[in-house]
């Protein structure tokens, strides 16, 4: 799917590459093999790591009905004498949620295959538990204990389809100021990697690799390894598919009551040009500000953007269980008020969803004029539920303030994922949190 | 201007004695029904030949005719007696009572319209009834074509201003001007379409009656969605969305209606109507298109109308609590619409 395609164009651009590499002129080529004494040596403690890993990795691959060709694959290995797997829930989504559309097998590096069956899924953390049939591949020590800053790691996978593979890096402990529990690993990682073991310098399983942030230079987080055994507890019978897409509603719906749950009933304000907005109001949420800074403009505008950070995979383009809002704080002492509310309804026409048909059904919406804390204001409240997870909504609520001919707030929240009584909750504690206080 | 007699129709025998020498005109037509050249033919006995041969008295450039194709003789009543010289296309005759293929020698008087080929005369004899006086159009559009174009001109000109200045551009000039120019050139070409029309079927362009036409039209319009959209706001009453797309869509078919009435001869009656059913139809089919699509976008949002200064809001705020009481309604509305979704598209099934 998405990601298989993603991988063929990465491996594409690096065989163009290799294919430059040997048009290298050989007149400005080394006229001797000897080793640069000026670089660094391979490292043994990663050959090492990956000899003694190397019975434990399996290759997860997808396959779309009876195809022989892989849909999407994926790293996992084995966590327990009785073989079973550990990998990401998004290596194997399409198989949790089209059961009948998709099977999974496993490849060894010692060229054993088989099919895989799915245990047990946690899609809060982006795990999940499979088993091979006649297959018991040798467990890895698991270690929970979180590693600290600046400790050796390696990542272990099969990046690109490319074979087997480790990288070595750095462990930087857990993201600070998150819900989502992730380990910070600065070392690469590629796609295929997914599932594979996160590794110490003992060889044990901290963690299990699941993301990286691309068009940066080596940022990839690995999922808690203390995440794996109360999985594992879990799994000892096959899943039931039929009732799997059940399993996943009941984890979203545990994800998004527990980012409300972080929130405190009553919200944190800031103020700006007068008015008093929700901003950093859980420590999980981060907010940044930008502004244009050109004073000669006619209009000023400042935006205040916040958001938690957790979105949770479900499938191939549907991410949910976040929560974001944004403020622009629009004001102007040249523009007449008519050319000033023109400003103002681009700025509210540009708001924007994303979202495939696929997912979620179409927006329903409610629009009137409420009296705020000292100020009039109108605030649209619109809704859609998704279509798999009836019990899910997104919910999106624009506020546009109308007491001053000048000034105004164009206030934005987004929640993804949510029940539509608690995110409803929230929306009262998010409207009524602002005020006029000039 | 030669005196005339009224016909009408009667036989034969009750025809009235022609005040002169039989007389008949012969009229040969282009497409559009207007005179090419006449053809005046007195006393009882004369005949003309129509056909492409020279020896025919009306020589017709027409490939469709035969050599000699019909001849018309006059008759001492003052009939014309038409005979099919043997074509084979045949000679058609357009009356009241329709077209019909001349089988034999027929005698009418006059009136009637005469396909040869696919040229169409017209006889004319004194027993021809003639229609009445057509008086000049006193309109007010056509009395007052030069003072209505300058004030649409200046309503269109004073709306691209105020548009542009809305845009509060860093340029307001050059935006102004760029904007007259190009608002001046789709004008043009849309008054010099009708004023083309106009030329072709009545002979005159027209162009001032176009241009008040358009220019009014496209300012009614504008100043009607503007005028619109602050009611909306002001009220906040939604339900403005039919009286606004009503009006808005009836000035545009006001003067679709004037355009086409003016430029061309249909009726009164038969202009309305292609004027009722074209545009409705396009505009009904848009607009059904544009809601389908509009439901089944998954990312679209209602806001609410237009945003203006709070000064023209006669509305007071609700209190957060009211606001949010009917909120069951709302997700309601939302698994109504995921019912449809799934309806028209079902989940793939697990089992």
């Amino acid at each position: 799917m998405l990601q298989a395609v993603a991988v063929a164009l990465l491996a594409t651009s690096l065989m163009l590459g290799a294919q430059r590499a040997h048009a290298t002129d050989p007149a400005q080529a080394p006229a001797t093999t000897e080793p640069d004494p000026g670089l660094p040596q391979p490292s043994n403690a990663a050959r090492d790591r990956l000899d003694r890993a190397r019975d434990s990795v399996v290759q997860i691959r997808g396959f779309f009905g009876d195809s022989q060709a892989d849909a999407f694959h994926g790293s996992g290995f084995a966590a327990s004498t009785d073989g079973l797997i550990v990998t990401n829930y998004h290596v194997v989504s399409a198989a949790v949620l089209y059961p009948k559309q998709y099977r999974l097998e496993f490849l060894a590096p010692n060229g054993a295959n088989g099919k895989l069956s799915v245990h047990a899924v946690d899609v809060e953390h982006d795990l999940a538990v499979v088993k091979a049939e006649s297959y018991a591949p040798t467990p890895i020590r698991i270690r929970t204990q979180i590693p600290v800053k600046g400790e050796r790691a390696y990542s272990i996978g099969f990046p690109l389809d490319l074979g087997l593979t480790i990288t070595e890096g750095v462990a930087n402990g857990l993201v600070e100021n998150t819900l989502e529990q992730r380990i910070h690993y600065s070392g690469a990682m590629n796609g295929g990697m997914s599932g594979g073991p996160a590794l110490d310098n003992a060889g044990a399983v901290y963690g299990v690799n699941v993301s990286v942030i691309t068009a940066r230079q080596l940022v990839s987080f690995v999922v808690p390894a203390k995440h794996i055994a109360a999985l594992l507890a879990t799994a000892q019978k096959q899943l039931d598919m039929n009732s799997a897409r059940e399993l996943v509603a009941a984890q979203l719906n545990s994800h998004q009551a527990a980012l409300f749950a972080s929130i405190p009933a009553k919200l944190a304000t800031e103020p700006s040009s007068g008015y008093l907005l929700p901003a950093k109001i859980a420590p999980s949420v981060e907010c940044n500000s930008d502004g244009s800074a050109d004073a000669g403009k006619p209009l000023r505008v400042e935006a205040i953007g916040c958001g938690a950070h957790v979105g949770v995979f479900v499938e191939d383009g549907l991410e949910t269980g976040d929560l974001r809002f944004q403020h622009r704080v629009l004001e102007t002492d040249k523009l007449h008020p008519l050319q000033f509310t023109e400003q103002l309804n681009r700025v509210v026409e540009a708001i924007g969803w994303a979202g495939s048909s696929k997912h979620v059904a179409p927006f329903a919406c409610t629009t009137k004029i409420v009296a705020l804390h000292g100020f009039d204001a109108r605030v649209s409240t619109c809704v859609r539920q998704y279509r798999m997870f009836a019990s899910l909504f997104d919910i999106g609520v624009t506020v546009v303030s109308l007491n001053e001919p000048r000034r105004a707030i164009v206030s934005n929240l987004n929640l993804r994922g949510v029940a539509f009584e608690s995110g409803m909750d929230f929306v009262r504690r998010y409207v009524g949190a602002m005020q006029w206080n000039p | 201007m030669e005196p005339v007699e009224r016909a009408s129709e009667s036989t034969p025998e009750d025809l009235p004695e022609p005040p002169l020498a039989a007389a008949m005109l012969i009229e040969v037509l282009d497409t559009h029904g207007r005179v090419q050249t006449r053809h005046r033919l007195t006393g009882a006995g004369a005949t003309c030949k129509i056909g492409r041969s020279l020896n025919c008295d009306i020589a017709l450039d027409d490939a469709y005719a035969a050599a000699e194709h019909t001849a018309i003789s006059l008759l001492e009543d003052g009939r014309v007696a038409i005979t099919d010289l043997g074509s084979s296309n045949g000679t058609r005759i357009n009356s009241e009572q329709g077209s019909q293929r001349l089988s034999n020698a027929s005698a009418t008087l006059g009136g009637a319209q005469l396909i040869v080929g696919r040229t169409r005369l017209r006889i004319r004899t004194y027993h021809t009834a003639l229609a009445p006086e057509r008086l000049f159009r006193r309109d007010l559009l056509q009395r007052n074509s030069t003072l209505l174009a300058g004030i649409g001109l200046v309503a269109v000109t004073t709306l691209v201003i105020a548009n542009e200045w809305l845009q509060a551009p860093e340029r307001l000039a050059p935006k102004i001007l760029t904007a007259i120019l190009a608002v001046a050139i789709v004008i043009a070409v849309w008054t010099g379409l009708w004023a083309l029309i106009t030329r072709i079927a009545h002979g005159v362009w027209s162009l001032r009656l176009h241009v008040a036409i358009a220019c009014n039209a496209a300012a009614g319009v504008v100043a009607c969605i503007w005028l619109f959209a602050i009611a909306e706001f002001a009220t906040q009453w939604s339900w403005l969305d039919l009286p606004k797309f009503i009006a808005c869509s009836g000035a545009v078919l006001a003067a679709l209606f004037l355009h086409l009435h003016n430029a061309t001869n249909l009726r009164r009656r038969t202009a309305a109507i292609v004027i009722a059913v074209i545009p409705l139809l396009l505009i009904g089919a848009t607009v059904w298109i544009q809601q389908q699509s509009e439901s089944r976008n998954v990312n679209r949002i209602a806001v609410g109308t237009a945003i203006f200064p709070p000064q023209l809001s006669v509305m007071h705020g609700v209190e957060l609590n009211e606001y949010l009481s009917d909120i069951e309604a709302l997700k309601r509305e939302a698994n109504r619409k995921r019912q449809q979704s799934l309806a028209e598209n079902p989940l793939v099934s697990t089992r």
